[in-house]
């Protein structure tokens, strides 16, 4: 097997749809995904001396995590500004082919029911089953011990498997 | 002994049908094409910026913190993902990746000498740095030239921006002039709205209007855009008497700082 490219464009090629993706479903809009996805590199690959290689993942999803944490504190501070909002209506708006309509909706399915989870509990359930982390990744990336990371994500599949069971009966009826 | 990790259900057959495909649709969605394609590009100039940001002598630590915001944001929103790529793509094309030399180079070729205090001519000391020769062992590519122009652009910017920020619109005006003097522009948008806010800030609405109505006449539908319309609606509703129009450029300041 071919050695992973560590240069910045190589791990930038290899880990920036899995970030990007993460910081989306841990609520950051899509209007302001690439910048902080952006910052999260920058942050992380400012350090690489203190990165173990083979880790820059796991620690990219922890910068990317507090990342998020800040987008929701400021966000709840103040809305988004008018001109964010405003792309998302325009992109909300704008018409799109079937697949990709499919797609959103299904997405807009997933994120209604990871919204029934807490912050901590989502992060865990995204990192597992989306991006695929072991739970010794998980651990070292949300910084918690690996029995409250197995605990963690059989409680977010719970409670997640609930709500889209919810999501689900709600549209039926 | 270490207990296995339980399986996906994504790679579980047994698993509910309905939940895999909403995990689907998740690990499915991906950014744009050209925003991953520009991101080394990017996050290699983020990093250039930071390590000459840390190594310049700043005098206070509030104007660090501005300077570095406002270099991020300059990437905001995917906006640079769009501006940039007119030029930068061109560059890039048609080959799909950046070549590893381009972003290799993270070394601190950009050193912008953004000083807080209200001193001397800023453009000089700030394009000086940053304009270095090409390196010397680099292939004709047209990649690494590319970088150079943004990282530079980032640095004026900045500079105007600082400028902004501590009140002197004439000296974010004057780096701004040294953009104008660059062949390739990515970032012109961004650099439209600062001028505009600069000659606001001076009170100079009718110039200000001028610049804005060039821009949104080529992009009306950017972001910039509705920034430059907001941006214009509200002096002239205040311009009818001067504490509204002090009052404004407070808000300019504020705004700055908050970009």
């Amino acid at each position: 097997m071919p050695a992973a490219d560590d240069t910045v464009h190589g791990i930038v090629e290899r880990e920036y749809a899995a970030v990007w993706r993460f910081l989306r479903r841990l609520g950051v809009p899509e209007s302001d995904a690439d910048d902080t996805a952006q910052r999260v590199f920058a942050r992380v690959l400012a350090k690489r001396g203190e990165v173990r290689p083979g880790a820059e993942r796991a620690y990219l999803m922890r910068a990317a995590f507090r990342a998020a944490l800040e987008d929701q504190r400021s966000r709840q501070r103040a809305r988004a500004r008018s001109a964010c909002i405003d792309l998302e209506v325009v992109r909300s708006l704008s018409p799109q082919p079937d697949e990709v309509f499919a797609q959103r909706q299904q997405l807009e399915l997933l994120d209604r029911a990871l919204a029934a989870l807490p912050t901590e509990l989502r992060a865990v359930l995204m990192l597992f089953e989306i991006e695929g982390l072991s739970f010794t990744e998980i651990s070292l990336a949300l910084e918690l011990p690996r029995g409250t990371v197995a605990s963690r994500v059989r409680r977010a599949r719970e409670l997640f498997a609930n709500a889209a069971r919810r999501d689900r009966l709600r549209s039926a009826l | 002994m270490t207990e296995r990790d339980p399986e996906r259900w994504l790679a579980d057959q047994h698993a509910d049908p309905e939940l895999r495909r909403l995990l689907e649709a998740g690990r499915s969605e991906r950014p744009r094409a050209q925003a991953l394609r520009l991101a080394p590009i990017v996050i290699s100039t983020l990093l250039s910026v930071q390590t000459a940001a840390a190594a310049a002598p700043i005098a206070e630590g509030a104007a660090r913190h501005a300077i570095g915001t406002a270099v991020l944001k300059w990437f905001a929103g995917g906006v640079l993902v769009s501006v940039a790529a007119v030029s930068v793509s061109q560059a890039l094309a048609p080959a799909p990746q950046v070549p590893a030399t381009v972003v290799q180079g993270t070394r601190p070729v950009a050193r912008p000498r953004v000083s807080a205090r209200p001193a001397p001519p800023p453009v000089s000391s700030v394009a000086e740095p940053v304009s270095s020769a090409p390196e010397p062992s680099a292939a004709p590519l047209k990649a690494p030239v590319a970088r150079a122009d943004v990282a530079r652009e980032v640095a004026l910017l900045d500079a105007a921006r600082v400028a902004l920020l501590q009140g002197n619109a004439r000296r974010a005006l004057a780096a701004l002039a040294g953009l104008d003097r660059m062949p390739v522009r990515a970032l012109l948008p961004e650099a439209t709205v600062l001028r505009v806010r600069a000659l606001l800030a001076l009170d100079d609405v009718m110039t200000a209007r001028q610049v804005a109505a060039r821009f949104v006449a080529t992009a009306p539908g950017s972001p910039q855009a509705s920034v430059l319309r907001s941006l214009l609606a509200e002096p002239l509703e205040t311009k009818m008497n001067d504490s509204a129009s002090r009052n404004h450029k407070t808000a300019i300041r504020t705004e700055a700082s908050e970009l």
